[in-house]
């Protein structure tokens, strides 16, 4: 029966591996301080749910139309953005993301607000429903294995490192004829598709959502694990995801009083992490920092 | 980055062994604990029920009766009935959804709980309410509230009342003080407001009155005298609010005079018991009935857990939520021993304890919903809010 809780855990692990990496192709390769990112899964997740109830489309053209237009999104934000830099930048997708969140919360003749959607169904691709969790691991694991690989090969190409560029000296990029709002926005939408797509997958696998789930609570875990990783390395953001997903579940053995348990779990929780970034400052993976 | 590379100067390596050390110690520390607190009894005899209870973030302090209420009913139980029971409390982080599906499912397939208790917002239940359904586990909510619950499936339950049974009750006072003709003001950009008007549409029309005309409002609205010149054409006996609006119930009811009207005025929820009402509406808003969805009483089982209560928490009055986990845990535990062991069995029986159950928080007798019905009426009179019939 453990397999059950496992298996659980590890479609988790899978949907924010995705969410994981795609942020640290904005934030790490390319250097753009998004905290917005949580938006993008938010709006992935209702799009597709809001289309797969009200429509009859099939799963995968909903699938891939969540993704493009959250990536729509990922655009519009840069275009907004374009003349803000570091922490401006934060500043601003911070506020991109609570403009989403009160969007969710109260166009409630579309979203239900605060009440959410329960009764998602669960995905069906060629007439093959994914019923069971251990079907729904390999959908989900297949998804993250692609996302992955394409992240993978961009960021090996010459454009990946372009990308890189940017971070280290945009300035330099422009003098070398580079159309450097391009790439950005580029990269954002792409970071934004993948965003959109976990989304997807996360709200037909729990089969209900509500505007909870992509709170400033989740961008926060989502750039823990993006920081904790190391910036500009995907290998670092998916142990990280794994280690910080998994952390707080082991503590769910300790047995602790109700009455501490909550403060508990989470000094333990931060302090593992604390420890994590003394002993590696940039990340398990890191190799760059944002100056 | 130079500034950080000279902090990092500031952290020797002791310092680091030092705090590594310490950390450890605390993971051992704390398995170590959990380990040798394993329970005695055999496994067979112990009840486990897993509770969702918000142990951090926003709404530890507004959901505190949850964890406190199951804490003292299992006390109850295992002097009342000699078995042992196990809680395994968790901590769903503030209404997180995702954190209480990953719960459940450690629920289900690492503890294997009889039952289990919540979850406490609406969007945990259900959230949580497949992972029930599937597993066959009976789950009672002591505090969601959302009428979508009532058809959250077959295995899911509550001891708090649903918007829509408030809705039932008041449409049935008002039909039980000899009205027939009843008029509908909604407030549309509220979904519970809609909901609200949909089960005092249907209960009234099902116990043979008519609705004779339905208008709508938005919470906008200030003026609403178009509106209720049209409802007096139609001559209704009542007029039923679906309103959140206190100011604009308040309104309605100085306006409703204006135009000299006499209708019974019928407010399905609470939001009305506000002193502004009674300033703005004076002696037009007189013999407005509303519906109280808790249950203040003065029973002995009452005074008894509000005693234990503060012996335990110091705290003189009863948070919310803590007589409905309380009733919430003794259903579970009652129906897991009067069953047969079989989880479909957990469930039927659950509906008859909830029968002969006199509950902490009033009458928990579960219609086929798993819903509850205990609605309290109010009154306004002489521009007190008094309980209805007293």
């Amino acid at each position: 029966m453990i397999e059950v809780y496992l298996i659980h855990l590890l479609i988790i692990i899978g949907i924010y591996i995705i969410l994981a990496t795609s942020l640290n192709l904005a934030l790490g390769y390319t250097g753009l301080l998004n905290l917005g990112h949580i938006a993008f899964f938010g709006i992935g997740a209702y799009v597709s749910t809001l289309l797969s109830i009200n429509t009859s489309l099939p799963f995968l053209l909903i699938f891939i139309m969540a993704g493009l237009f959250t990536s729509i999104f990922g655009y519009l934000l840069m275009v907004a953005t374009n003349k803000l830099k570091g922490d401006y930048l934060a500043l601003a997708t911070l506020g991109f993301n609570f403009v989403i969140y009160s969007l969710f919360l109260n166009w409630t003749s579309l979203t239900r607000g605060p009440l959410g959607i329960p009764d998602i169904p669960k995905p069906s691709i060629f007439g093959l429903i994914i019923q069971s969790n251990l079907s729904y691991l390999i959908f989900v694991a297949i998804v993250c294995c692609l996302s992955i690989g394409f992240l993978y090969f961009l960021l090996k190409s010459p454009y990946g490192i372009l990308l890189q560029a940017i971070r280290d000296n945009e300035l330099t990029c422009k003098v070398l004829g580079k159309n450097t709002f391009k790439m950005k926005w580029q990269a954002m939408a792409t970071s934004a598709f993948f965003a959109g797509i976990a989304g997807v997958l996360y709200a037909h696998y729990i089969t209900f959502i509500d505007p909870s789930s992509f709170s400033l609570y989740e961008i926060i875990l989502i750039l823990t694990i993006v920081l904790v990783g190391g910036l500009a390395t995907l290998k670092g953001s998916i142990l990280a995801t794994v280690i910080i997903l998994i952390i707080p579940e082991i503590l769910r053995f300790f047995a602790l009083p109700s009455s501490i348990l909550g403060p508990a779990h989470q000094i333990i929780y931060a302090l593992i992490l604390i420890l994590i970034l003394m002993y590696r400052p940039k990340g398990l993976f890191g190799k760059v920092d944002l100056g | 980055m130079g500034r950080r590379k000279k902090k990092q100067n500031f952290i020797t390596k002791t310092t680091k062994i030092i705090i590594g050390v310490i950390i450890a110690i605390i993971i051992i520390g704390g398995i170590w604990y959990g380990v040798s607190r394993k329970p005695t009894p055999k496994e067979e005899e112990m009840i486990k029920i897993g509770v969702l209870a918000d142990l951090s973030g926003d709404y530890v302090s507004l959901l505190r009766g949850v964890p406190r209420g199951v804490e003292l009913a299992k006390e109850d139980l295992e002097k009342e009935t000699g078995r042992k029971i196990q809680l395994i409390i968790e901590d769903q982080k503030s209404c997180d959804s995702k954190e209480t599906v990953t719960i459940m499912n450690k629920f289900v397939s690492i503890d294997k709980v009889d039952a289990v208790i919540g979850g406490t917002c609406s969007n945990t239940t259900l959230a949580a309410a497949p992972i029930a359904n599937q597993n066959k586990i009976i789950m009672i909510s002591p505090a969601s509230s959302a009428p979508t619950i009532s058809q959250a499936g077959e295995y899911v339950f509550r001891t708090y009342i649903s918007d829509l049974l408030r809705a039932k009750e008041a449409a049935k006072i008002a039909y039980e003080l000899g009205k027939r003709r009843m008029a509908i003001f909604t407030d549309v950009s509220n979904d519970a407001m809609i909901e609200l008007a949909k089960g005092g549409r249907e209960k009234f029309t099902e116990l043979g009155g008519v609705i004779v005309v339905e208008e709508e409002i938005t919470k906008e609205s200030k003026d609403f005298r178009t509106q209720i010149a049209k409802i007096k054409n139609s001559s209704p006996d009542c007029l039923y609010l679906s309103i959140t609006g206190p100011n604009q119930i308040a309104l309605i009811a100085k306006q409703v005079k204006e135009l000299g009207m006499d209708v019974q005025l019928i407010v399905p929820h609470e939001t009305v018991e506000d002193p502004n009402v009674i300033q703005i509406a004076g002696k037009t808003i007189e013999g407005l009935i509303y519906v109280m969805p808790s249950n203040p009483n003065e029973t002995p089982n009452y005074q008894e857990l509000k005693r234990r209560y503060k012996e335990k928490y110091g705290e003189e009055e009863m948070p919310s939520y803590v007589t409905e986990s309380y009733d919430a845990v003794v259903l579970a535990v009652k129906a897991v021993l009067a069953s047969n062991g079989k989880r479909e069995d957990i469930k039927n029986k659950l509906f008859e304890v909830s029968k002969t159950y006199q509950g902490v928080s009033g009458n928990v007798v579960f219609d086929e919903n798993g819903d509850v019905t205990k609605p309290v009426m109010f009154k306004i009179e002489n521009s007190q809010f008094v309980p209805y019939g007293e």
